[in-house]
């Protein structure tokens, strides 16, 4: 049989909390485009709640044979049909380590331009990612432990050096200009939630109270996102629709006693959580190919996806394909199709009894 | 267990190549930037950078000034030409202060700011300074003999009057509010040693507007809430004054809509404190005295603070965020004067409500 690691229901959402929070260390106009970031103050608590619905299809199937993920699943009710399934996963689990490697690649090019070349740098990042994902998840959620520890410190930290500088009148009216900005805000949320999809395989991995994780998680993304709304509108007013990355600008603000320039602090939280979701991502894609090929190939599967990502910063250095309004769009329906359409087809193919099992309840 | 050793190789390599180990760059081989001063001269912006020299320390913990011209079609030209001239590598992550021409003003800012807003190195928080004449002048004032450091420059302009490249920006961006910024000048009676703060400069989006000193650089100030621009004198006789010295001052801006035209209430809470008269040494700061001098402040500070917005509203610009406080109060109401907001400016009404609290310090006379 086959060994299942032992890691607890906090521990994967530490990491998916992480995970998460590089995301949303980077929000600004790069990823929002002209969209006014103090409206999305709204568009956080409604994408607070909608996150329960799209977790619920995904834990249903969970709680109908707690043993198995989502890929076991699709193998087992859909033959070589679920093979396609499980494809679909492994390419959106791949589609956001791009996402995330690009903007990673933006942010250096842009806020630090360091002196060694970028594609270097990348191949250093992903070498550290593969390492991750070829250790496995155990080793993973550990690592996240400390990460989780120092980017919870920082966050605490950079919101009480930003406190002093925030500003009343920079809070415009909500929605003053229609709700656009609110609904772009939601479509961006919630394009960006891909630890969902990532709980498809996590789930059966993880010992503990589930339902109280997905509310302690769900509650501290949502949470920390409108903290980094309320300071970067506070601080920087409309100054912070002139920069890519905002938070890290204001993090370079911030003031705490005899502490200046904080953005450093940013830096490093920042790059492990890089770090984090990049092995987390390829460590699901393996998953994937694991389902459909062995645990062998796994481990193969791993380095190659790697060696992929290091070549496409080579063939696209200029990553301007982040600020196209599709991109969002397209993360957010394949999203959809991966929470709810996938996991309904199974819940409702899991109901049916097969046609073995018919025989045998009608002799 | 191949694999391990492989990698311990690997790493080691990527230890030793990969990282700072190499192309590493010494302390005195970068041009740590503190001040920039811009002017504009024969079509073309002469920079001038004040910056830490490594090179030749001062002394054996401080080091040296050094002060580069450049000059260049644009300002990124023109600061390209430091590592030309210098060989050295300029760091801006440590500027403290941009001091900006006349002329520059006057051809308006947006020309360059871009440079502050986007460069990687860049902070927003760099304070921003005008003066009346040439910008590299006031790195040419040698206070007690030595040059004035850009940290002293940075220091003469108050924090709380947000004469930086963030809120400079920000009421750019804004469309509503106007740019202003502190105007720094040489020292007259100093023969050209001393620099110091000689009120602000108003700007029309990023356009010089007006230069603005005396009672209405002290009206403005007091509108901003910052306190120590100077002391403040009132009578309280037909021969007597007293100096009063503002410890703190929080304005508070309460807009409304009376009968469709903007109406705005000033909140002055200040605090004062008096320890001397002016001319005469033995009298007694009674209750009444206490009283007039709250007065007379009162009176005073209204005075000053409606000479300054009388000022600004007839020049049609915003610099006290009126539009951003009635945009905040009232939104819907707001968005039908929106468009033609400047215009707006002159028919609202200003109201000044000072609450003035006075202490008498010192020892007193009985």
């Amino acid at each position: 049989m086959e060994k299942r690691p032992s890691i607890s229901v906090g521990q994967v959402f530490c990491m998916l909390f992480i995970s998460r929070m590089v995301v949303s260390m980077t929000y600004g106009t790069l990823l929002i485009g002209d969209s006014e970031i103090w409206d999305h103050v709204v568009s956080a608590p409604v994408s607070f709640l909608i996150t329960f619905f799209l977790l619920i299809p995904i834990y249903k199937l969970f709680c109908m044979d707690k043993k198995m993920n989502l890929m076991d699943n699709a193998r087992e009710l859909m033959g070589r049909w679920g093979w396609i399934l499980i494809g679909f996963y492994i390419v959106y689990y791949l589609i956001i380590s791009f996402h995330t490697l690009a903007i990673f690649n933006n942010f250096i090019i842009n806020t630090v331009n360091p002196p060694i070349s970028l594609p270097l740098l990348s191949i250093i990042l992903l070498f550290s990612a593969c390492y991750g994902a070829y250790k496995g998840v155990e080793a993973l959620v550990r690592t996240a432990g400390f990460i989780f520890i120092a980017t919870l410190f920082s966050i605490i930290f950079l919101s009480a050096s930003l406190f002093s500088g925030v500003e009343v009148i920079n809070f415009t009216p909500i929605l003053y200009n229609g709700a656009e900005s609110f609904l772009e805000g939601l479509e961006y949320m919630l394009s960006q939630s891909a630890c969902i999809p990532a709980l498809a395989v996590l789930f059966p991995l993880a010992q503990g109270d589930y339902k109280r994780g997905i509310i302690w998680w769900n509650t501290g993304v949502h949470a920390v996102f409108v903290v980094i709304i309320i300071l970067i509108t506070g601080t920087m007013g409309d100054f912070a629709s002139t920069q890519l990355f905002p938070v890290y600008t204001a993090a370079g603000i911030g003031k705490f006693g005899s502490f200046r320039h904080l953005d450093v602090v940013y830096l490093g939280i920042w790059m492990s959580g890089i770090f984090l979701k990049l092995s987390l991502f390829l460590l699901l894609a393996g998953e994937g190919i694991k389902n459909m090929a062995g645990e062998k190939y796994r481990k193969i599967s791993i380095i190659v996806f790697s060696i992929l990502m290091a070549v496409f910063p080579m063939f696209y250095e200029n990553f301007s394909i982040l600020r196209e309004p599709f991109v969002t769009g397209f993360l957010l329906i394949y999203l959809l199709v991966l929470t709810i359409i996938v996991p309904i087809i199974l819940i409702v193919l899991k109901k049916i009894p097969s046609k073995k099992e018919k025989i045998r309840i009608e002799n | 267990m191949k694999i391990k050793k492989l990698l311990l190789i690997f790493l080691t390599f990527a230890i030793l190549t990969l990282t700072a180990c190499s192309e590493q760059h010494q302390i005195h081989q970068k041009l740590i930037v503190q001040g920039i001063a811009i002017d504009y001269s024969d079509k073309s912006y002469v920079v001038t950078v004040q910056a830490l020299d490594f090179q030749n320390p001062a002394g054996e913990e401080e080091p040296n000034i050094k002060t580069i011209k450049m000059e260049g079609n644009s300002l990124v030209q023109a600061l390209e030409d430091i590592s030309k001239q210098t060989d050295l590598q300029p760091v801006y992550s440590q500027n403290l202060v941009v001091i900006i021409g006349e002329k520059v003003a006057e051809m308006g800012i947006d020309n360059f700011m871009d440079f502050f807003v986007r460069h990687y190195e860049t902070r927003p928080k760099v304070k921003i300074g005008i003066t009346k004449g040439n910008a590299s002048e006031i790195f040419k004032c040698k206070p007690g003999g030595k040059p004035i450091k850009s940290k002293n420059i940075h220091d003469l302009i108050p924090e709380n009057l947000n004469s930086d490249i963030l809120h400079f920006v920000s009421n750019l961006k804004s469309n509503i509010s106007d740019s202003y910024a502190a105007w720094l000048d040489i020292m007259p009676q100093s023969e050209g040693t001393d620099v110091y703060l000689k009120g602000i400069v108003v700007f029309e989006k990023d356009i010089l507007k007006e230069y603005l000193d005396g009672d209405k650089a002290m009206g403005f100030m007091l509108l901003k809430g910052v306190p120590d621009f100077g002391a403040c004198s009132v009578p309280i006789s037909s021969s007597q004054e007293v100096t009063c010295s503002i410890n703190e001052i929080f304005p508070k801006i309460r807009a409304s809509f009376d009968e469709n035209v903007p109406k705005f209430d000033i909140d002055m809470k200040a605090s004062i404190s008096v320890f001397a008269l002016d001319k005469k040494f033995d009298a007694y700061f009674d209750e009444s005295i206490k009283s007039l001098i709250q007065k007379n402040f009162a009176e005073k500070l209204i005075k000053l603070c409606a000479d300054v917005i009388n000022k600004c509203i007839s020049m049609h610009v915003d610099v006290f965020d009126w539009g951003r406080v009635l945009k905040n109060s009232c939104p819907k109401e707001f968005k039908n004067v929106e468009s033609m907001w400047k215009e707006q400016i002159g028919k609202s009404s200003y109201n000044i409500i000072p609450d003035i609290n006075v202490t008498i310090t010192g020892k007193e006379i009985l």
